[in-house]
């Protein structure tokens, strides 16, 4: 990015704020709507016409979410009638546990995959392609064979295995990401550090490290954030000991249809932590998302 | 054809946004943020949102029943096929217009000042600084982020899955979709297999291809 002062800056017309305003509108309803159906009682989920605003603040479906309790309409309307759903706090110490090691091994493998390629050239040129091809195929071509060694393998259906899944699939993007911001590092504070005595690890790890400290912190989020939402595989490698919470979402289809109220609502409570995170990492976001292609 | 039209809404909404941010006003920071949210949800919320959106009478239909004045009220958006294409096609715009927008910005942010202000001193207009100086020089970022949407857009699954499951029938069925469907639900794994060779090809060739040139002329 260039100095301020110097750009000459561009005013934004009248035509310009309408069509920005368009657009935050457009981005933010299917939010809005996400958090306002979580906050209707049954009766407005689905009326029609729709509801646009909910007639009062009803904290039912969040609550519902955390005792297991959930009003059914049943079909004459009575509102007696009371549904078991599952609890989610199992599905969010799910999707924590999974994202967490997911995330912890990915930046692990990232990290010490970046020093190398960065740093020892080890793979030449094809290598780190070979990496983040793994990334460009879709999940569904790697899941047939996971599926496959997993059940012989018995991981299938434990944290472990989604752990694993996870730290594989993320990977490319951490060694892309964290490889970046090393080459940023210049070599000659490294090799000054081995004159200096110090061991090619130890140099690595005590002087490029820090240097790349809050690169790294913005690519362990970044990858959170992936596996946070990951669905595919929580959804077939899981069956009973694991959840998370995407695959909860899967789960409200009561007999009387789907439950949009509670759905929503962990919905809400799902992209919290991912709107945080995403916000505090707005900075690197695009770096991220092109494998470090686009450098700010 | 769900790849070609929603990269190609993504990559003109993205690039006008871009283009309409990088200039200056108040609030600024503010809308920058707002405008970035639709990624930071979960593939499966934005699945159940839309899915919620695009019921018949739901929020969608009435909202242009109300503009128009004509009765659209009960518009089968999820289960006609062209109908639910256009709906998918929608969800993925809005949900990854964002990157594109992202991407494209960090690319129009980093082109240098000098010629742009060398053609405003010579009275260039803002549509020709646009097409002769900055749409050439962004020509990697465009290239890269077009890439890079479109591998992502070949593995779109979690919504479909949400929002139709492939149907109405097989209408709306990706090749991510049929492999899934083949392999797991139909618990036939050899020919799911089969299709995810084929998918494997198509996206090495297109790794191959597309993205090495682009990514290795960056370093």
């Amino acid at each position: 990015m260039g100095v301020k002062g110097e750009r000459f800056e561009e005013k934004l017309g009248k035509s310009g704020w309408i069509s920005l305003i368009v657009a935050v509108i457009l981005a933010i309803f299917p939010i809005y709507w996400i958090i306002c159906t979580s906050l209707k009682p049954q009766i407005e989920w689905l009326a029609v016409p729709p509801v646009w605003i909910p007639s009062k603040l009803d904290f039912t479906n969040y609550l519902a979410l955390f005792t297991g309790k959930s009003y059914a309409a049943s079909p004459y309307g009575e509102e007696s009638f009371t549904l078991l759903i599952t609890p989610v706090q199992r599905a969010i110490l799910g999707s924590a546990v999974c994202a967490t090691g997911g995330t912890v091994l990915s930046i692990v493998v990232g990290l010490l995959a970046a020093f190398g390629i960065s740093r020892h050239k080890i793979g030449g040129g094809f290598f780190p392609l070979f990496v983040l091809s793994a990334r460009m195929i879709p999940p569904v071509c790697a899941l047939i064979p996971i599926i496959v060694l997993y059940s012989t393998l018995r991981l299938a259906d434990t944290y472990m295995g989604i752990i694993l899944a996870y730290g594989l699939f993320t990977s490319p993007y951490s060694v892309w990401m964290i490889r970046s911001f090393i080459d940023e590092v210049p070599v000659q504070l490294e090799e000054s550090a081995m004159v200096d005595g110090l061991s090619p690890l130890s140099a690595h790890f005590k002087v490029t490290l820090p240097l790349i400290k809050g690169g790294v912190l913005a690519t362990t989020l970044f990858v959170a954030v992936l596996n946070w939402s990951e669905f595919l595989f929580a959804y077939t490698l899981s069956h009973k000991n694991v959840i998370t919470i995407p695959v909860q979402e899967m789960y409200f289809q009561a007999a009387y249809g789907i439950l949009y109220g509670p759905q929503s609502a962990l919905g809400i409570i799902a992209i919290i932590p991912l709107m945080i995170f995403g916000y505090s990492i707005q900075r690197y976001l695009a770096r991220g998302l092109t494998f470090g292609a686009v450098k700010r | 054809m769900l790849v070609a039209c929603a990269v190609a809404g993504e990559f003109l909404i993205g690039l006008y946004l871009a283009n309409l941010l990088s200039k200056t006003f108040r609030g600024k920071r503010l809308v920058f943020s707002l405008l970035l949210s639709p990624m930071f949800v979960m593939p499966i919320v934005v699945g159940y949102a839309f899915w919620m959106i695009f019921q018949p009478a739901g929020p969608l239909d009435h909202f242009f029943t109300v503009i128009t004045g004509i009765n659209l009220m009960a518009t089968p958006w999820l289960s006609r096929a062209n109908l639910a294409w256009i709906a998918l096609i929608l969800t993925d715009i809005w949900h990854w217009t964002p990157f594109m927008f992202l991407v494209l910005y960090a690319g129009l942010m980093s082109i240098p000042e000098n010629p742009i202000n060398a053609a405003k001193v010579l009275g260039a207009s803002g549509w020709q600084i646009f097409k002769d100086i900055k749409l050439p020089m962004m020509k990697n970022v465009i290239i890269i982020a077009i890439v890079i949407r479109s591998m992502e857009v070949m593995k779109f699954f979690d919504e479909l899955f949400i929002m139709t499951g492939g149907g109405p029938g097989f209408d709306t069925e990706t090749i991510s979709m049929f492999t899934f469907t083949q392999a797991i639900s139909n618990s036939r794994i050899a020919y799911g297999s089969t299709a995810a060779i084929i998918i494997l090809l198509i996206s090495l060739i297109l790794v191959v291809k597309a993205v090495r040139p682009v990514l290795v002329e960056e370093r």
